[in-house]
């Protein structure tokens, strides 16, 4: 009878046993995935090829800048999320091309594409050790998504097996300003 | 030595019943397949204009279509007198992360003469092409056809919209995406004639 329910148990255990493995076993994706290297505003992070400080979290309802020597103004049905930033390339030239705006709630949203040729971009223009640039990433997102995200910053969208800084952004955000001026924004 | 016979014999007949056994399954199953193919594909979902349509990572509302002499939204005429198919269409994005595969989302079917493939999608609200699509925030945007000079205008269009289904975790990096595109419902617009040139 003993037997019957050692060999029950075993059973059940191994049963157990592969459930657990199979459900918690990190995935290819997340094993390959990106290194993250947190940190908050103000604070300078260094990552494997770039280093990267944000400073300040700007909200707007309109962007006016000059792109290729035409006065833009763009709208949008959210809101504008400018921050800034210094990048520098440690030890060798990089392009560091991707600036991501990630919601409390996991949203990703890719640096806007619609601030094309606005001035002191930063991700469009190559990084040279020892010349750090000070510049704007910009993101459109949905109101619900400013509170709490996070920037993620790296150089590729999906790094794998490389550095991704996440810096954590303020949880209670200022309230958006109507129109910001990219020409008259003070970077310093 | 009788007894062994018999026993190879069974084997042999046991063997020979389980190949025949799985070919006529094969068989039936390869017969099965081709009739499911032969039958009429489904009906599509029909959808009305003005309607909103879930397409898994796409929400879109199409708006009417019209011809017009402008290749882009409120840009002047194009210089060769050509002719344009214009449609308005809300579209956002439900998934997770920015994204520009809305390009693949409509299909002409079936295909109109004289119209040229890889419409131009502009953004209203900039008057500029679209290059991605934000999650969260719809847009409204403006799909431009050019139609080949001489070409016969279409009475109407009819189009397909194509969805995709999320997957938590891919086949081959068990990462999450969106795939297996499907036709998700069709739509047949009436085409409006080129505005009076004022």
């Amino acid at each position: 009878m003993s037997g019957v329910f050692a060999k029950l148990g075993a059973l059940v255990l191994a049963v157990m046993l592969l459930v657990g493995m199979q459900r918690y076993t990190p995935s290819y994706a997340e094993i390959t995935g990106p290194i993250p290297l947190k940190g908050n505003l103000g604070e300078t992070l260094t990552g494997r090829i770039f280093s990267v400080r944000g400073d300040k979290v700007l909200l707007a309802e309109k962007l006016r800048f000059k792109a290729y020597g035409r006065e833009v103004e763009r709208d949008t049905g959210g809101v504008f999320a400018l921050v800034i930033a210094r990048l520098e390339a440690q030890p060798a030239s990089v392009n560091v091309g991707s600036a991501i705006w990630r919601s409390a709630q996991g949203v990703r949203f890719v640096a806007s594409p619609r601030v094309q040729g606005a001035p002191r971009l930063l991700g469009t223009d190559r990084l040279e050790p020892g010349l750090p640039q000070r510049g704007l990433f910009i993101f459109e997102v949905p109101r619900e998504a400013v509170a709490g995200a996070t920037l993620l910053v790296a150089s590729s969208r999906w790094p794998r097996l490389d550095t991704q800084v996440e810096i954590a952004l303020p949880a209670k955000p200022d309230i958006p300003a109507p129109l910001i001026d990219l020409g008259e924004l003070a970077y310093e | 030595m009788i007894v062994s016979w018999l026993a190879g014999l069974r084997q042999a007949v046991s063997s020979k019943l389980t190949i025949g056994i799985g070919g006529l399954l094969a068989l039936a199953i390869t017969s099965g397949q081709s009739l499911l193919e032969a039958l009429e594909p489904p009906v599509l979902p029909a959808l009305a204009a003005g309607a909103p349509l879930d397409a898994g990572r796409w929400r879109i509302v199409l708006h009417d279509a019209r011809l017009t002499t402008q290749s882009r939204p409120d840009g002047s005429p194009a210089p060769d007198g050509a002719q344009f198919l214009a449609l308005d269409l809300d579209i956002a994005n439900r998934s997770s992360e920015t994204d520009n595969s809305f390009v693949r989302v409509l299909t002409v079917d079936p295909p109109v003469e004289g119209l040229q493939p890889n419409p131009t999608f502009w953004l209203l609200r900039d008057k500029a092409m679209l290059s991605a699509l934000q999650p969260g925030l719809p847009e409204r945007v403006q799909v431009v056809w050019r139609l080949t000079p001489g070409a016969k205008a279409p009475e109407r269009l009819r189009l397909i919209v194509t969805g995709q289904t999320f997957k938590p975790r891919d086949n081959l990096l068990a990462a999450p995406g969106w795939f297996n595109p499907k036709p998700v419902a069709a739509a047949i617009l009436p085409v409006t004639a080129a505005e009076a040139k004022p």
